[in-house]
């Protein structure tokens, strides 16, 4: 709950710095600013990842018995949820960066800086089943089967959990989206319509799919 | 739901690496069953069982009130 509060506090103060950027500077130049700050945290976090899978590497090879064959798995599935959160944020601030570039700076060179960061960061995404190859060289590698399928019970339990509270944060800021897009379309003019009837039309998808396989169980 | 899987782990000389090949499962599942934050399928907790020749009763242990 603690984190979610911070995500929506978190979300409304960063929306009222971009509004305050938009309102009260050139749009160009906020924009510009916009855009290249995302493109810095994008490839940072690029880094990190190339940086975990480096570490990954180096933990496997590492021969340990006992207690610290038992940490050293630990450190090894923590760096790889490190991994999987930092590609995941790259690729999707990536998307961000692009679309951003290409409606308000229109600038050429952080549109192409934007593409690479994005192709990077879809390649780190994809390189995750050879990564739990090197983790698991038990398990033979699936790609019929989706995550759920390979996974043992603990893990289910696990991805259940995570699912719920991820479900429970889209909803909520989903519907903060909406607030706020109309908010800012009620006090700037600019019509926010066709993102709000998206995200409108995103939570009632993900919401009736989710309770129409639990009806049909 | 009370579990005996680190104790027992330590009589028989196992780690939780060890331990989750023996049961073919992963050792987060290991992990949570003694962290007592999941409670086993039948299968798993026949399989630990097995391993440490004891019965599920011994190894995974009910209050009353939970029964």
């Amino acid at each position: 709950m603690k984190s979610i509060v911070q995500f929506l506090i978190s979300g409304v103060a960063g929306f009222f710095v971009v509004y305050g950027l938009m309102n009260f500077s050139e749009v160009n130049v906020a924009g510009e600013i916009t855009v290249i700050s995302i493109i810095a945290i994008s490839f940072i976090l690029i880094t990190m990842s190339v940086f975990r899978f480096q570490q990954i590497k180096a933990l496997n090879t590492q021969n340990v018995t006992g207690d610290e064959e038992d940490e050293v798995e630990d450190r090894k599935y923590k760096l790889f949820a490190d991994y999987s959160l930092s590609s995941n944020s790259s690729f999707y601030l990536s998307i961000l960066a692009l679309s951003l570039s290409l409606i308000i700076t229109e600038q050429l060179s952080m549109t192409i800086v934007s593409i690479i960061l994005l192709v990077f960061s879809f390649f780190l995404l994809h390189y995750m089943g050879k990564i739990i190859q090197y983790m698991y060289p038990d398990r033979k590698p699936n790609y019929a089967k989706s995550i759920l399928d390979v996974a043992d019970d603990g893990e289910k339990h696990v991805i259940l959990d995570g699912l719920y509270k991820s479900q429970s944060i889209l909803n909520i800021s989903l519907i903060a989206a909406i607030t706020l897009a109309t908010v800012y379309s009620m006090n700037n003019g600019e019509s926010q319509t066709f993102s709000i009837i998206l995200m409108a039309v995103i939570l009632l998808v993900v919401n009736s799919k989710y309770l129409l396989v639990i009806r049909n169980k | 739901m009370k579990s005996r899987l680190k104790e027992l782990r330590a009589r028989e000389g196992y780690n939780q690496t060890q331990l989750a090949k023996l049961a073919k499962v992963s050792r987060q599942t290991i992990s949570l069953i003694e962290r007592e934050e999941y409670m086993p399928s039948l299968l798993i907790a026949v399989r630990i069982a097995r391993i440490f020749n004891e019965s599920v009763e011994n190894v995974f242990q009910f209050e009353e009130e939970e029964l």
